[in-house]
């Protein structure tokens, strides 16, 4: 039975592009093998609608995936492998 | 005084020098890190743009924070696993690229990919082995000059023109380049502003196929006519046959058991038990012991026909077994030996009778013979007694072996030979009726004829003999006292005799089978003597005149034999 993996919560909401994909991109950096092995999900939530665009773009040439949920105010942006 | 101020203004000058130096220093320093930070942020902005995103702005990172956050190391190290995702996926779609030329190399069907304008961009061994009318690559020539160089072909509907103006996948089942068929697919391959980009010919060999249809479609057409003659056979077969499976179901039946049997197998949803068969004795054979390979279980069963009345048949039951000998079911025959069986019973009943009727006058015969002999002392009354009821046995026992003899050659197919003249049918029956009323003193004649001849063209012997067995049957079925009487009348060119007694008469079955050879109306009764064969020989005889031969008869009234015979003309 494969285990869950792990969530780390971003919040960088009051950030605007490029920051936001700049700090979401240095998270995803750090925890790159732990995600890439899919030990683990990062949840960034900002309110950069840029962002919602930007993130999926990146992280999807990264080989990782990403998921957007719209949350009232701001967006839930869930990286994983 | 003076030297320590001189001492002090060069060193004031030296710093004052000193000074500038340092802020020209510091002003470069100053320029040179602004450059930096400039550089970064362009550097940073060049790789974000990258990535589609805004240039970072002063406000929104200073200087100060750029350096902290490090925006080329995040961005860097970014690339650097985009770049380790895309030489993964290179990898894998390298692997892919392989894999999908082995499976377009190895693949039964002859694939061509053309570019829209129809040029010829890859194809694989196959397409070189059937399609390619060149040795050589034909990579990047019209599709119709590499495939479609043979003359007919040109005239042929083209899959690929068709795919480009449906933009659809396209079929065409029977394409043929020489000598073999293929069916061919073309798909359209689209581009991502949607125009069709490439076209992916397929050509399926079918020639193998086309020539094993062909071969099953004739022994298909074998099989039916085949299945035709069987069914016609088994259709038209006097005798009833059943087939039965390994559970002892009937699976078929042909129209002569299903009208015996009184159900129709196929009107039936589910094969019937034979447990529905209207005989026990049937259903017993069928589910009993199977017989050995070689052998075939005969039994007579009786059966209900559809007139309701009871005829017997005999049941034939052999094993089917299949191809690895395995138990199958039984075949079985049914045929009607109703007949067989009672011509078997009229010929054991014949022996009897024939036994009885050649015993009684023999044993008179040796009787008288032995008085003859033992006792030496006879009056000459006695001898011409004795030796007058010798002689009247001895004319039975010719009879007798007489009407065998006839028979015989009747059944022989030899007919009797006969001496045809002109006779007087009056004179004939006075004869016949002179006779008989010398031993049948009891028995009253009538003879009713025209009073002028009565000619008719017969052999006499024969006349005589049909005339003694008609008499003779109206004695002996006749009470003492009956009339026995002989009519005859003449009706254009025939002569209608007439036989007539009062006596016991027959049952109308009886009546129906009295011309039958060995049937006796009551076999049981040997008190009244006869073979039964008498009528049998006198429908031969007349019919061998040219005429017939009819029965009358009520049970308790009597009889009336007709024969109607031509007149001489």
């Amino acid at each position: 039975m494969s285990q869950q993996p792990v969530v780390i919560e971003k919040d960088i909401r009051g950030q605007i592009c490029p920051s936001s994909l700049l700090l979401a991109l240095r998270e995803i950096n750090q925890q790159f093998d732990r995600l890439e092995a899919g030990d683990l999900e990062i949840v960034v939530l900002t309110d950069n609608r840029d962002a919602t665009g930007t993130i999926p773009a990146t992280v999807e040439n990264m080989g990782l995936h990403a998921e957007i949920e719209k949350i009232a105010g701001y967006y839930r942006v869930v990286v994983k492998k | 005084m003076s030297k320590m101020t001189a001492d002090n203004d060069v060193r004031l000058t030296e710093l004052t020098a000193e000074l500038e130096q340092l802020r020209e220093e510091n002003t470069r320093l100053r320029a040179n890190r602004n450059e930096a930070y400039a550089y970064i942020r362009t550097k940073v902005n060049d790789m974000l743009s990258v990535v589609g995103t805004k240039t970072l702005r002063p406000e929104e990172l200073d200087d100060q924070s750029l350096l902290d956050f490090d925006p080329i190391g995040i961005v860097t190290r970014t690339f650097q696993h985009v770049l380790e995702s895309h030489r993964k996926l290179n990898h894998e779609l390298s692997f892919a690229h392989d894999e999908i030329q082995a499976i377009f190399d190895s693949v039964g069907a002859a694939l061509l990919v053309l570019d829209p304008r129809g040029r010829v961009l890859a194809y694989n061994q196959k397409t070189k082995d059937l399609l390619l009318c060149k040795d050589e690559d034909v990579y990047g020539l019209p599709c119709h000059d590499a495939v479609c160089c043979q003359e007919e072909q040109v005239k042929a509907r083209c899959t690929f023109v068709d795919v480009l103006q449906h933009r659809c996948e396209q079929r065409l089942q029977e394409w043929t380049l020489g000598d073999r068929s293929f069916t061919v697919v073309g798909r359209p391959l689209f581009a991502d502003d949607g125009e069709i980009s490439h076209v992916v010919m397929a050509y399926s060999d079918v020639t193998d196929y086309k020539k094993a249809q062909g071969a099953l479609q004739k022994s298909l057409l074998e099989t039916q006519e085949a299945n035709a003659k069987v069914h016609g056979i088994l259709r038209s077969a006097a005798d009833s046959l059943l087939v039965t499976d390994a559970d002892d179901h009937i699976v078929l039946m042909n129209e002569r058991a299903e009208q015996l049997f009184g159900f129709c197998l196929s009107s039936s949803t589910e094969k019937p038990s034979i447990d529905i068969l209207p005989s026990q004795l049937l259903s017993n054979l069928l589910s009993g012991p199977a017989p050995d390979d070689d052998e075939v279980l005969v039994r007579d069963v009786a059966l209900s026909s559809e007139d309701s009345s009871e005829r017997t048949y005999q049941a034939r039951v052999a094993v089917i077994r299949g191809s690895e000998q395995d138990y199958r079911g039984r075949i079985t025959l049914l045929h009607d030996v109703t007949r067989e069986r009672e011509v078997d019973r009229m010929k054991s009943d014949f022996v009897s009778t024939a036994a009885h009727e050649l015993r009684t006058p023999l044993s008179t015969i040796l009787g008288y013979a032995d008085l003859l002999l033992t006792q030496e002392e006879h009056t000459r009354e006695n001898w011409r007694e004795y030796l007058t009821l010798i002689q009247d046995k001895s004319e039975n026992l010719a009879q007798i072996v007489g009407d065998l003899l006839d028979i015989s050659r009747i059944e022989a197919g030899e007919g009797l030979q006969l001496s045809y003249e002109p006779c007087d049918l009056g004179k004939v029956c006075q004869q016949v009726v002179a006779e008989f009323s010398l031993d049948c003193t009891k028995h009253q004649f009538a003879i009713e004829f025209p009073d002028y001849p009565v000619l008719i063209e017969a052999d006499r012997y024969a006349l005589v003999q049909i005339l003694e067995n008609l008499v003779g049957n109206a004695v002996k079925y006749s009470p003492s006292g009956g009339t026995i009487c002989l009519q005859a009348e003449l009706k254009n060119t025939m002569c209608h005799l007439a036989v007539s007694d009062s006596g016991l008469g027959m049952l109308p079955d009886q009546v129906e089978r009295a011309f039958e050879k060995f049937y006796r109306a009551d076999a049981t009764n040997t008190a009244i003597s006869g073979t039964g064969l008498g009528l049998t020989i006198v429908k031969h005889l007349v019919e061998a005149h040219d005429g017939t031969v009819a029965l009358q008869s009520q049970r308790g009234h009597g009889t009336r034999v007709s024969v109607h015979l031509p007149l001489v003309q």
